[in-house]
């Protein structure tokens, strides 16, 4: 049952089918479907109430879905109870027990499975010293700062080497630096250990700098599952557009649509969309209404010799934030009636103040388009 | 002067919001001082003015077997009551504390409801209940044909019977509070980490909850010294407690002299007993938890 403690635990599947979870009149979750690869690093993105940790809570065994299956390592646990589906879990607030002492909490998993004396002790140790608490084995919890708690509840819940590990917003009480320097530790926390991780957060550069795959959810819904760079680079909505990264929303119509992609009418003049791109239903042709995603890093503010410049328009400068390696502008575009934001990234560019008049370029080949919801064709 | 005095005149609202905010302990320290230690060191008073030739009264307490058996008679009640309030009170709040959020109140309505009963009829009741000729032993004789009535009352059971009675709202009520303090998400996160519901609640919730548990012991016990209705009504010669002894010295006999040396020596008993229990129960800390 237990691996001996040198070997990586790995990791083990995830399967949630068509579950659906209602607290009374309320639906939480709505016939949500899920598959989570062995050893993958799967987060689950949403702003609150968007069911995020309900789904978690139903992986954990510590709510019961109304209609649906959750499957892990291949095996029904839908009607399991926590304890015995070898999940390992670190709560938001760390949950850590405040009558016992550090090590009393790492030791807790494996007194619960009957795992005593040298063996424990082995345990213990090795985890203490990859997580840096081996000097505060001894205190109390609340003789600890927050990350020392974080680091604890992380220890306590991978000792007994679960297949599983969840992870409910292990972030957001921590300062920013903090923060920073975490993401990174979790990260090579699960390439060492090998284990799958579900990691629920409302903070999308949690999400894009940790995740295999990322579900971003809505409403008790997933509405997106993919990889962060398909994610961010091919949105399949707007609103996945705008929870990931920084987005500006152009309205579009499209005026052509051929094998090769698409060309579009739209405040910027005409734009030609590459076919990958065009994220509108294929039954919708000519004179179709959509939403053109406009990124940061997709527009740059033409220099005077480079004249009008092809896909430009004419902007005002409203601010500029220079933060050493980039400088990022915000720019107002009466043409779209558009707040742009823009990142320089070019040392020593000429730089713009607030209410320069320049001319703002998109670069078309990474524009994409998606459906507009509030103005469906 | 100093820097601060200089900076700003002192001001009267100082001594409602400033360092001698202390003034909202007056009201508090005045009913304490006129209810309380005038009282007692009048007592103390009495006790030690004795006059010439005559022994001091704290002899006679000392060294007369009765008033050392009304002491201990009093401690073993009041310590079998805290005992069983506890056995009883602890399984009744938990009970409560995780009934659904619409029965709570109802429930809680009850035991606050026998608690606002006074302690005469309660004590009362239980004769109708437990006498010889009560219901209960007219049962229990019609159904195991006894010739006898079983001695329920006027015995150490009567009394132990009647205190928990009394005391047990007050205990349920204290646990109750250190219950609601235990954050919501420990027994689920031990649950999450391998422990099944028996060892999760013995392992994490029972101990988060021991300073309600001290507090209650404490609470019950203190209180259930000072009874005088349960045992009369329920006790029997053996249950005799300090406080009937002292109304029979002082009201009845008039002998303020030795019943003021029992008054403090049970008082100085108190103090040396809460001088052990407090620090060792750490019942300073429970609000830190």
């Amino acid at each position: 049952m237990h691996p001996s403690a040198g070997d990586p635990p790995g990791g083990a599947t995830v399967e949630i089918t068509d579950v659906s979870k209602s607290y009374g009149s309320v639906a939480a979750l709505r016939n949500v479907s899920l598959s989570v690869r062995e050893g993958e690093f799967v987060s689950l993105l949403g702003a609150s109430g968007s069911g995020k940790s309900t789904l978690l809570k139903l992986i954990a065994g510590l709510e019961r879905p109304t209609a649906g299956r959750v499957g892990l390592a291949g095996v029904d646990a839908t009607n399991l109870p926590s304890e015995r589906r070898g999940i390992g879990m670190v709560f938001q607030d760390y949950a850590l027990f405040p009558t016992m002492t550090v090590e009393g909490n790492i030791a807790f998993p494996l007194r619960a499975r009957g795992i005593r004396g040298e063996d424990a002790r082995r345990r213990i140790t090795r985890v203490a010293e990859m997580l840096g608490l081996d000097r505060l084995l001894d205190r109390s919890p609340s003789q600890l700062s927050g990350g020392q708690q974080q680091r604890v509840a992380i220890a306590r819940a991978i000792v007994f080497e679960p297949k599983i590990l969840l992870l409910d917003e292990p972030l957001s009480a921590l300062d920013k630096n903090l923060r920073e320097q975490t993401k990174g530790e979790i990260k090579s926390l699960h390439h060492r250990l090998g284990v799958t991780i579900v990691y629920v957060t409302h903070d999308q550069s949690e999400a894009l700098a940790m995740s295999d795959r990322i579900a971003v959810m809505d409403r008790g819904a997933i509405v997106a599952f993919d990889t962060p760079r398909t994610l961010y680079a091919r949105p399949t909505s707007s609103f996945v557009a705008q929870f990931l990264g920084h987005a500006i929303l152009l309205p579009v119509t499209v005026i052509d649509r051929s094998e090769a992609g698409c060309t579009v009418d739209s405040a910027w003049g005409k734009l030609p969309i590459r076919r990958g791109n065009v994220i509108l239903p294929p039954a919708e042709g000519i004179g179709a209404r959509g939403l053109a995603v406009l990124r940061p890093e997709h527009l740059r503010v033409l220099e005077a010799a480079e004249g009008e410049g092809a896909h430009a328009v004419a902007a005002t400068v409203s601010q500029g934030l220079y933060n050493g390696s980039e400088t990022i502008y915000r720019a107002t575009c009466p043409a779209s009636g558009l707040s742009l934001m823009l990142i320089d990234r070019r040392p020593g560019h000429r730089t713009h103040d607030a209410g320069d008049k320049v001319r703002v370029a998109v670069d078309p080949a990474h524009l994409v388009v998606v459906p507009d919801p509030g103005r469906p064709a | 002067m100093t820097a601060a005095s200089a900076r700003r005149p002192w001001h009267p609202a100082d001594l409602l919001f400033g360092n001698a905010s202390l003034a909202w302990l007056a009201p508090g320290l005045l009913a304490v001082g006129v209810l309380f230690v005038w009282p007692v060191a009048h007592l103390a008073l009495i006790s030690l003015d004795v006059p010439a030739g005559m022994a001091s009264p704290y002899a006679a307490v000392l060294s007369e077997p009765l008033y050392l058996r009304v002491i201990s008679n009093t401690a073993v009640s009041a310590l079998g009551t805290t005992v069983i309030c506890l056995l009883i009170g602890y399984p009744t709040a938990y009970a409560i504390h995780v009934l659904p959020a619409p029965w709570r109140p109802l429930v809680l309505a009850s035991v606050l409801f026998s608690y606002a009963v006074g302690t005469m009829p309660r004590a009362f009741s239980w004769i109708v209940l437990l006498g010889d000729r009560g219901v209960v032993n007219q049962a229990l004789m019609t159904a195991f044909d006894l010739s006898e009535p079983v001695q329920m009352l006027y015995n150490q059971s009567g009394v132990l019977i009647g205190m928990t009675h009394v005391m047990l709202p007050l205990m349920v009520l204290t646990l109750l509070g250190a219950m609601a303090r235990v954050p919501e998400r420990l027994v689920p996160a031990a649950r999450t980490l391998g422990a099944g519901p028996l060892r999760a609640f013995a392992l994490v919730f029972v101990p988060l909850t021991m300073p309600g548990v001290l507090a209650g012991m404490m609470m019950t016990f203190v209180y259930s010294l000072g009874f005088f209705v349960v045992p009369a009504v329920l006790g029997g010669a053996g249950q005799t407690t300090v406080v009937m002894i002292l109304r029979d010295l002082t009201l009845g006999l008039g002998r303020w002299g030795i019943g003021s040396a029992l008054s403090i020596t049970v008082i100085v008993i108190c103090a040396l007993g809460a001088a052990i229990y407090v620090p060792l129960a750490r019942i300073g800390e429970i609000e830190e938890q």
